[in-house]
């Protein structure tokens, strides 16, 4: 199926013009590409695009800076705007407000979108820019402090505090460079650690929300009352990816599974097959197609959707449902399975999530032959569901670009920029304590970009990176 | 001219919120409930807060979170065979298991069936007994929502998809009820149920307390009390104000006192944790008994005075996770901790019950596998409880002076979370059913507008249709999304005051 | 090198045990074991770049400080691990049976009451074996109690050097002379209460004091 490039300025929608103008406005899912036409250095824009809620609540229902930026819409002009009038209007629009403060908080909205604070709330600011200078004796506020750092990151990694003379010690190193270089080691020492990769330890802590365990169906070791799938396989998988010299894509792309054994150490070894995996290695990707994720996000259903939204959501950190990630293709969604998402309210984001569920169809979750990949598996297993149901391709869409089955789907979300920000951003929250801040920003910029190129999606190399930063050690 | 009429505090209320404020305990003027009614009126707009008659009484909120959609239409609203044109390929029922009462428009569905999907055991549900007994404190109001993502749409049915600010039902009710209680908003739900809202202007303590084991977790409401060898409460205070002396002065201190952290800290550390402690909760919330395997009495622990009788109510409420919850939500209310208590089944298997399981995988959602028996076994689950909570509540005295009691003042919001698709293969009494973004939600109380559809149900579709909020005239055709609606519903029945919230009229859902 | 340095060092290094070291207390004749107050001005952190500990780290931290058995930390009704019963309230996840995915971002309500019944427990656990084994104690090293359970000497070398022992274990830092002062005193104080054990009543108020501290429970 031959799709037009991505550019947005080129997608055309003729179905919304003849839906005519009942309907309230619907959303506009080429605003994100508009936006950073405009604001290409925008923090928003830097691997990534907004999300919708930076100018709707949920749309069409627009927050302030949405509010603000309507009237200056193609003025005039009939609503609901086709998707090509609206990429067109919306840099006019921006720059009509651009020296507005729409939020109150004291910043003009372009100085907002620049400094990576958001122009229609007002408790987001940009960074002050100003650290208070000072003297502390224990400190060294506004500035990167290696005693700090060295507290911090042993708790952090190895899950306790230095002793006292640890730190006495680690202060008569003397250099900042020496203390810095010991950090590094005691580090690697830490990453080795059952507090961190071990069973419950922190890798596993990450992944609590993507793999999302349900106990009491869980089969195998701690096994739960009615056992279905066994997800320490993917926990398995995903802390072996994170750890050591492996790369963090295996996560998704893997054709291999990972077995756990032992504690301190705990070790992951690769293996071939599991007895508690069913999918052919021809057809795996990572823990896309693990059983437990085809019980839990598969289950029962024909196409599933869930399956391929989390996957977006728990790897990529887009969440469709937060209208996160849309790459709206052309003439979709068709709606295979009569679910009636190709309501005006309902294609806005199931024109990105059907496509991007098509190649797990094949994939069967729960019932007969479960957890395994079969082909034709609509037209064996779904016979009395609706007749266009079986016309339902292999072949999807993930941002913006066909892939013919999950295995490339699997490998273009790893290759991506989402893949890495999403990563990096899993650790910044763990380590930092939030999500990147606007002052943040440079900083994790430079450390995701140098985690998918110097560091070749190498996790341990990247979480270097990451404790030198300001915002992880500057008290 | 009143709070009541024109948003403003009347001089005679303002001095009556000072008294409120000043009575009861020397930690009056810290506590941010009598902080914020200290405020200007002017100020009190701008949080989009104001009240009704400020007669110092609480209302309560109870929310249940019916985790992985409840039908409607498998319940109040259910379609018999005979009444549709399509009855074969649409979840309709045999005439016979759905049941009417007479002078109420509410179905109530009977169903048997020896196995619960994939899972052996039988299910044998009627809700005849609930409607009848409470259909007139019952009211139904259809809603079609805005996504069928499990945790989305179960956080879009507690804020009415940021109807006001994006705060939820039970951080509006603690808000406005909340005042002075110790933990206005207790959580216990889950997924999104169990999700703060977005509104960052709201006071602190309006936020969710969350709350996983509802048995164990009075445990954890006295610094002292119950650990072996524990000095006197004179010797924690001095170690207490030893420690706040120590953290002011400390370099740590003076370098961080500006740390969001630290302030949040300094005041749950230094007001929230006294006034719990000066409640006696780790005794009053506490249904444990007292066994070997939890014994309390070696540790200086004593159970509840509602213990014996909250465990007869709930027999299973250490092993089934709603029932615990539950038992809690009633005491928290009871004594006066909370204005809003949130509760609900999850997704893990808990077993239990006649037959050996309490609540399947999945809850609601095993529809997926068996829409019918699901759906049935999950509404008995979900109508058992409420049963249960309104018994306690309806037996318990709010006010000796005008008699009311603590249900007179309640409000349970069954938050059904999103509806079942309709399809089924012709005539298949055994099907399973994905998410539809149509249904309807339940609320009881003698506050809403009892015995009382807000909307219908289309027989031909199984479809529900919407209504005019504000008249409550049923609206045939109207498939719109109405969240708003609903979260208006909740507040307006309540009686609470939303002018300049930008809500809806919802005066339909409120009693006269 | 200093014979003390030597032995620092040592336990700095990975190489010389795999057991974590313990805080080494000097003792009042090697070092006073304070450090010098401050009185000028304190530059604040404009970032506020702190994090609560969470349930794994308290209880980890309080096992190797006060140099426990990790089972031994806190058990309610002595047999429910507090990190277990208090874990959600205290920060931390609940991801198999309760579906609680992610830490919180903020401390709750409750939070302050887990951490304080987290740390009376183990300073209990902790001075019981110092009260009565003082051979082996630890902290409380020679810190004599009369018969009738007061503190034989507060202004003792002993009593000043469990006080900087307990904050160099909880803090990382030697006491400023004020503060361990101030925890000196507060032995007089718990003594006026009219506590039937004043001694091993102000331990468990000084233990309870500084490990309860915000400087203890966050990094």
């Amino acid at each position: 199926m031959p799709l037009p490039p991505t550019s947005p300025s080129r997608w055309l929608l003729p179905g919304l013009l003849l839906l005519g103008f009942s309907t309230p406005a619907v959303a506009m899912p080429t605003g994100p590409g508009a936006f950073c036409a405009e604001y290409p250095t925008a923090p928003a824009c830097q691997g990534t695009q907004p999300a919708c809620t930076y100018c709707h609540v949920a749309p069409p229902q627009r927050n302030g800076f949405g509010a603000a930026l309507e009237p200056h819409l193609a003025p005039g002009k009939p609503r609901p705007l086709s998707d090509a009038d609206f990429a067109a209007a919306l840099p006019a629009a921006l720059r009509a407000i651009a020296t507005a403060d729409t939020d109150g908080d004291g910043a003009p909205n372009q100085f907002e979108v620049e400094q990576g604070s958001l122009p229609g709330d007002a408790t987001s600011v940009p960074p002050s820019g100003v650290c208070g200078g000072g003297e502390n004796p224990q400190f060294k506020v506004c500035q990167y402090d290696p005693r700090f750092v060295y507290r911090r990151m042993l708790s952090d990694f190895c899950g306790t505090s230095p002793t006292y003379a640890q730190v006495a010690t680690f202060l008569e190193l003397g250099s900042e460079d020496k203390q810095r270089a010991f950090i590094d080691q005691e580090l690697d020492r830490c990453l080795q650690s059952d507090f961190w990769r071990g069973k419950h330890g922190q890798l596993w802590k990450v992944a609590h929300p993507k793999i999302r365990p349900v106990g009491s169906v869980k089969s195998g070791e701690d096994g739960g009352i009615i056992p279905l799938a066994d997800y320490y396989d993917d926990y398995a998988l995903f802390a072996w990816s994170q750890t050591d010299d492996h790369d963090a894509r295996d996560v998704l792309t893997a054709s291999f599974f990972v077995k756990r054994s032992g504690t301190s150490p705990t070790t992951y070894t690769a293996a071939n097959t599991l007895s508690s995996q069913f999918v052919e290695a021809s057809r795996r990707a990572g823990n896309m197609t693990s059983a437990w994720t085809l019980t839990s996000f598969v289950m029962f259903t024909a196409l599933p959707r869930n399956a391929a939204s989390q996957m977006y959501r728990a790897y990529l950190g887009l969440d469709i449902a937060k209208q996160e990630g849309l790459h709206s293709v052309p003439n979709e969604p068709r709606d295979y399975d009569a679910k009636g998402v190709q309501a005006p309210q309902c294609a806005a984001c199931h024109a990105t999530l059907d496509p991007l569920s098509y190649p797990y169809r094949n994939y069967n979750g729960l019932g007969g032959l479960p957890n395994r990949y079969i082909p034709n598996r609509l037209e064996l297993l779904f016979p009395n569901e609706v007749a266009t149901l079986k016309n339902t391709p292999e072949q999807g869409v993930i941002l913006g670009q066909p892939v013919n089955n999950l295995m490339e789907w699997a490998r273009v979300a790893a290759n991506s920029d989402a893949f890495a920000i999403s990563t990096v951003t899993d650790y910044w929250k763990l380590l930092v304590g939030h999500a990147p801040s606007p002052e943040e920003n440079e900083e994790f910029v430079r450390t995701w970009q140098a985690f998918r190129t110097t560091h070749a999606y190498r996790v341990q190399k990247m979480l270097h990176d990451l404790i030198r930063t300001e915002a992880y050690g500057a008290p | 001219m009143t709070l009541k009429t024109n948003g403003r505090l009347s001089r005679r209320e303002m001095l009556r919120a000072l008294s409120l404020c000043a009575a009861g305990t020397t930690l009056a003027p810290f506590l941010s409930g009598c902080r914020d009614a200290l405020q200007t009126p002017e100020s009190l707009e701008k949080l989009g807060r104001k009240r009704d008659a400020l007669d110092g009484k609480p209302k309560f909120l109870i929310v249940i979170g019916a985790a992985g959609g409840a039908s409607i239409v498998d319940s109040f609203l259910a379609v018999r065979q005979s009444e549709s044109a399509n009855a074969a390929g649409l979840n309709t029922f045999p005439d016979a298991q759905v049941q009417a009462v007479a002078g109420s428009p509410f179905r109530a569905v009977k169903y048997s069936n020896s196995r619960l999907g994939s899972i052996n055991i039988p299910v044998n549900t009627d809700q005849l007994a609930f409607v009848k007994k409470h259909a007139n404190e019952m009211l139904v109001a259809t809603s079609v929502g805005t996504s069928v993502n499990h945790g989305i749409a179960q956080k879009r049915s507690l804020t009415g998809n940021a109807a006001w600010k994006g705060r939820t039902l039970q951080e509006a009710v603690a808000l406005q009820w909340g005042s002075g209680m110790p933990l206005p908003n207790v959580n216990m739900g889950n997924g999104g149920y169990a999700e703060r809202g977005t509104d960052d202007s709201l006071p602190l303590s309006c936020f969710g307390e969350p709350v996983v084991n509802p048995s164990l977790w009075p445990l954890g409401l006295d610094g002292s009390r119950g650990i072996a060898g524990a000095p006197s409460k004179d010797v924690i205070a001095l170690a207490r104000s030893t420690r706040d002396a120590l953290d002011q002065k400390s370099i740590f201190g003076r370098t961080f006192q500006d740390s969001g952290a630290l302030k949040r800290w300094s005041e749950q550390r230094g007001v929230q944790q006294p006034k719990l402690e000066s409640l006696d909760l780790i005794t009053k919330l506490n249904i444990l008994p007292d066994l070997p395997s939890i014994p309390l009495t070696k540790y200086g622990l004593e159970s509840s005075p509602d213990g014996a009788r909250l465990r007869e109510a709930f027999p299973a409420f250490f092993t089934d996770p709603v029932q615990g919850q539950a038992a809690l939500a009633f005491l928290l209310l009871k004594y006066r901790v909370s204005a809003s208590v949130t509760l609900g089944p999850d997704f893990n298997v808990a077993v239990g019950g006649p037959n050996g399981i309490a609540n399947p995988p999945l809850a609601f959602d095993i529809s997926h596998n068996d829409h019918r028996g699901g759906q049935a076994f999950m509404w008995a689950r979900i109508l058992n409880t409420v049963d249960s909570l309104i018994t306690l509540l309806k037996a318990e005295p709010f006010d000796a002076a005008t008699g009311e009691s603590m249900w007179d003042r309640t409000l349970i919001y069954v938050a059904t979370e999103f509806g079942r698709t309709r399809p089924r293969a012709s005539g298949a009494t055994e099907f399973g059913s994905g998410h539809d973004l149509n249904n309807g939600f339940l609320m009881l109380s003698p506050m809403v507008k009892g015995n009382t559809v807000l909307g219908g149900v289309d027989p031909n579709t199984t479809l529900t249709y919407g209504f005019d909020a504000r008249t409550g005239a049923p609206q045939p055709g109207k498939v719109t999304s109405n969240e708003p609606d609903i979260f208006s519903g909740v507040l307006t029945a309540m009686g609470a005051d939303l002018s300049g919230s930008g809500l809806p009229d919802a005066s339909a859902f409120k009693r006269a | 090198m200093r014979p003390e340095r030597l032995l620092l060092t040592c336990l700095l290094l990975t190489g010389c045990s795999d057991k974590l070291p313990t805080a080494v207390d000097l003792g009042p004749d090697a070092n006073p074991g304070v450090t010098p107050g401050w009185d000028g001005g304190v530059a604040k952190s404009q970032k506020g770049n702190l994090r609560f500990k969470g349930p794994e780290r308290l209880s980890l931290d309080l096992a190797q400080a006060l140099e426990l058995p990790a089972a031994s930390v806190c058990n309610e009704l002595g047999q429910y691990p507090c990190q277990n019963v208090h874990g959600v309230a205290l920060g931390g996840v609940d991801p198999y049976q309760h579906s609680v995915y992610e830490t919180a971002t903020v401390t709750g309500a409750t939070t302050p009451i887990a951490v304080e019944r987290t740390v009376l427990s183990a300073c209990n656990a902790r001075i019981t074996l110092d009260v009565n084994t003082p051979a082996s104690a630890v902290v409380f090293k020679g810190v004599t109690l009369t018969a009738d359970g007061k503190l034989a000497d507060a202004a003792s070398p002993a009593v000043a050097t469990a006080v900087t022992s307990l904050v160099r274990r909880a803090w990382l830092r030697d006491p400023t002379q004020d503060e361990r002062d101030t925890l000196v005193r507060l032995s007089a104080d718990v003594q006026a209460t009219g506590a039937s054990t004043p001694g091993v009543a102000w331990m468990q108020a000084a233990c309870l004091s500084v490990f309860s501290s915000a400087e203890a429970v966050f990094y």
